[in-house]
């Protein structure tokens, strides 16, 4: 292999690796970001997964069950990072979305938006029919279950 | 006399060896005068004494060591002692947030307070002895109309309560009776008088005029959730038809002024008695609403007595599909009931003497004075998409009337009879549709979040296909913004052609609406 050659490789693999970075790259930090909001609900729910869907009908209040039997969503405290993430992820709406929907709720129904805790895998913990998320990084194996998400 | 070729011990430091060279510079001529008097007087010699120095260097250099090995020791255990503090601050802070916490858990299911109140700004642009000023201000006005106070509570998982208030100014200032002056040829017929209410009243307390308002109740319910497909509202709820009805409330409804077949309630706005309501779900984001009223119907104190045994009945029936950015919803609900109005006597007899005749049983008799029968269908439909909202409901209203009331003295007049006849109301069909077509801006990243929806709306409705005065058609179009989810600002002109000549011409109305959510 003479040098030419050589060079010409090079180039080609810091192509490659450039590619590589531009679009692997994001993806897997969308994955990983994915991976940052755990799904909680209380010890007395039955299952282990639950629609993506599902769980946006119970966020939002347009659902009240869960497995047939009644359900709390706990959100995290308003503006948080979790808080937005969740909106944005499961949600798909911006803050201020959100806050227009809750209060035209109220208005309507008189249904109010699920309560707020900083920590709330205490409250899912402490709530027979919660159902709940937190960041990854802050949950605590064994008061609560993990909900795997269908998409 | 003793050379100085010397060596210091391996294992002096290296400021010792400084010191020690310091110290032999220094004082040459004394260690020299030194070794002439220890030869002298047989004194220790110089490398003696340094070796003693070095001795006491190594006792200072071992002391020095044992200080620090305590220093580090003490600051082992401060650093030990700071943490068990951090650990007890952290510990009490989580414990205080907990306790924060568990309370707020338990307040979540208790008394909410929450609503919204609403300021209108209202002029009209007819001229000044227009036959509409009957019912809109003669002049430009503020009305501070409604204050709507929510009280919501969620007793247990399955029970809550709710109960909106409207307060309100009026009805002081409400015009209830206008009389009238009927040219007959060079006959001037007159009658009624001029009624306005007062709700003055003078405060002694305080030794003031002072103005009540009123109070109105919206909805009362007491509602069970044991279950999405199946529920109970129990109390005074409103009637689950249409769109405008169920959205409710100013902060939610785009424009300004009510459809006709909202403000003449062809289908009750509100009923008393049981709900029964519930949801499925095909999917997730599609949604089969049903739900069954029964009530007191209509009727003069609807709200708390039914002059028949007949209970008016409904049934509501939506399917909808609420995607992000498209969402379709289209619904339907009938609703039957009986309106009854009665009058009551009390019937006795009497002995020759005037005396009650005790063998004979008193009655109470009720004599009916109107009643007919109601038929009502209501469809709606609603279609959202990325950002742009249609909007529609159709309402056809059948009453059939077994006991005719006395039609009201406008209503003879605009019928077009002899005002001197007594006219009876007759059996009615009557109809309404209205559409609305309104698109939100997409312009909420530029404004920060503010959303700016015009919209444009029509309507038709005959109320009354015997009474066609009423019939009319309106036309409305104004801008809806709202700067916070919590304040929305409205403008609007609204524009009604009526039927009839009788009117004058179409009514023009310029309303302005600001609605702070709370």
């Amino acid at each position: 292999m003479n040098r030419c050659e050589r060079r010409r490789k090079c180039k080609l693999f810091s192509l490659v690796m450039g590619t590589l970075l531009v679009t692997v790259l994001p993806a897997s930090f969308s994955a990983e970001e994915l991976n940052d909001i755990v799904i909680i609900a209380n010890k007395s729910f039955e299952a282990d997964s639950i629609d993506a869907e599902e769980l946006r009908a119970i966020f939002l209040k347009k659902k009240g069950t869960f497995m047939g039997r009644k359900v709390t969503p706990i959100n995290a405290k308003s503006g948080s990072g979790i808080r937005i993430e969740f909106q944005k992820k499961f949600l798909r709406m911006s803050p201020t979305d959100e806050k227009h929907y809750w209060e035209k709720r109220k208005v309507k129904d008189g249904v109010t938006a699920p309560p707020e805790f900083s920590r709330s895998q205490r409250a899912v913990f402490k709530l027979e029919s919660a159902i709940g998320y937190c960041a990854r990084s802050k949950y605590h194996e064994g008061p609560t279950k993990v909900l795997k998400v269908k998409f | 006399m003793t050379t100085m070729n010397w060596k210091l011990p391996s294992g002096v430091s290296a400021t010792m060896r400084l010191a020690i060279i310091v110290f032999w510079l220094a004082a040459p001529t004394t260690i020299a005068a030194q070794e002439q008097a220890s030869e002298e007087t047989d004194e220790p010699t110089v490398a003696e004494k340094l070796s003693a120095i070095e001795g006491e260097l190594d006792q200072h250099k071992t002391q020095i060591k044992a200080q620090q090995n305590q220093l580090e020791a003490q600051q082992r255990q401060l650093e030990g002692q700071q943490q068990q503090i951090d650990e007890l601050t952290e510990f009490q802070e989580e414990e205080a947030l907990a306790a924060v916490e568990d309370n707020a858990l338990e307040d979540s299911r208790l008394l909410k307070l929450f609503g919204f109140f609403e300021l209108q700004f209202m002029k009209t642009l007819v001229e000044r002895d227009s036959f509409y000023h009957t019912s809109v201000p003669s002049n430009s006005s503020f009305v501070l109309s409604q204050i709507n106070l929510y009280l919501a509570s969620q007793m247990t998982q399955t029970l809550g309560a709710l109960v909106e208030l409207r307060f309100t100014f009026w009805p002081a200032g409400f015009e209830s009776e206008h009389p009238f002056i009927a040219h007959l040829g060079n006959t001037e017929l007159s009658g009624n008088e001029y009624v306005r209410i007062n709700t003055e009243y003078y405060d002694y307390s305080e030794n003031i005029i002072n103005k009540t308002g009123g109070v109105m109740i919206e909805r009362a319910q007491l509602i069970y959730t044991p279950l999405d497909w199946f529920n109970v509202i129990a109390g005074y709820y409103l009637t689950p038809y249409g769109i405008w009805n169920t959205d409710h409330g100013s902060p939610v409804i785009i424009p300004v002024l009510p459809p006709y077949l909202q403000r003449k309630r062809m289908i009750p706005l509100a009923q008393t008695g049981l709900q029964v309501y519930g949801r499925f779900y095909p999917r997730y984001d599609l949604f089969f609403d049903y739900a069954i009223t029964v009530s007191n119907g209509r009727g003069p104190a609807q709200e708390v007595l039914d002059f028949d045994e007949n209970k008016g009945v409904g049934l509501r029936l939506r399917l909808s599909y609420e995607g992000d950015r498209v969402a379709i919803a289209a619904g339907g609900y009938g609703y039957l009931g009986e309106y009854s109005d009665t009058h009551k006597h009390v019937e006795m007899w009497l002995n020759s003497d005037g005396s009650l005749d005790s063998s004979r049983r008193m009655r109470f008799v009720v004599d009916e004075w109107e009643n007919y029968f109601e038929y009502a269908t209501a469809a709606d439909l609603l279609i959202e998409l990325f950002g742009v909202r249609i909007q529609s409901e159709f309402i056809w209203h059948y009453v059939d009337y077994r006991i005719p009331a006395e039609r009201s003295d406008p209503d003879k007049i605009l019928s077009g009879a002899p005002a001197t006849m007594p006219l009876f109301q007759a059996s009615y069909l009557g109809l309404g549709y209205y559409v609305l077509l309104a698109w939100t801006l997409p312009v909420k990243e530029l404004t920060g979040g503010m959303r700016i929806t015009p919209y444009f709306m029509l309507e038709h409705t005959k109320m009354d296909d015997t009474l066609p005065s009423y019939n009319n058609d309106f036309y409305c179009g104004g801008v809806n913004f709202k700067p916070s989810p919590y304040v929305t600002i409205k403008t609007e002109f609204v524009y009604t052609v009526p039927e009839s000549e009788l009117w004058g011409g179409p009514l023009k109305l310029l309303n302005a609406q600001l609605v702070v959510s709370f």
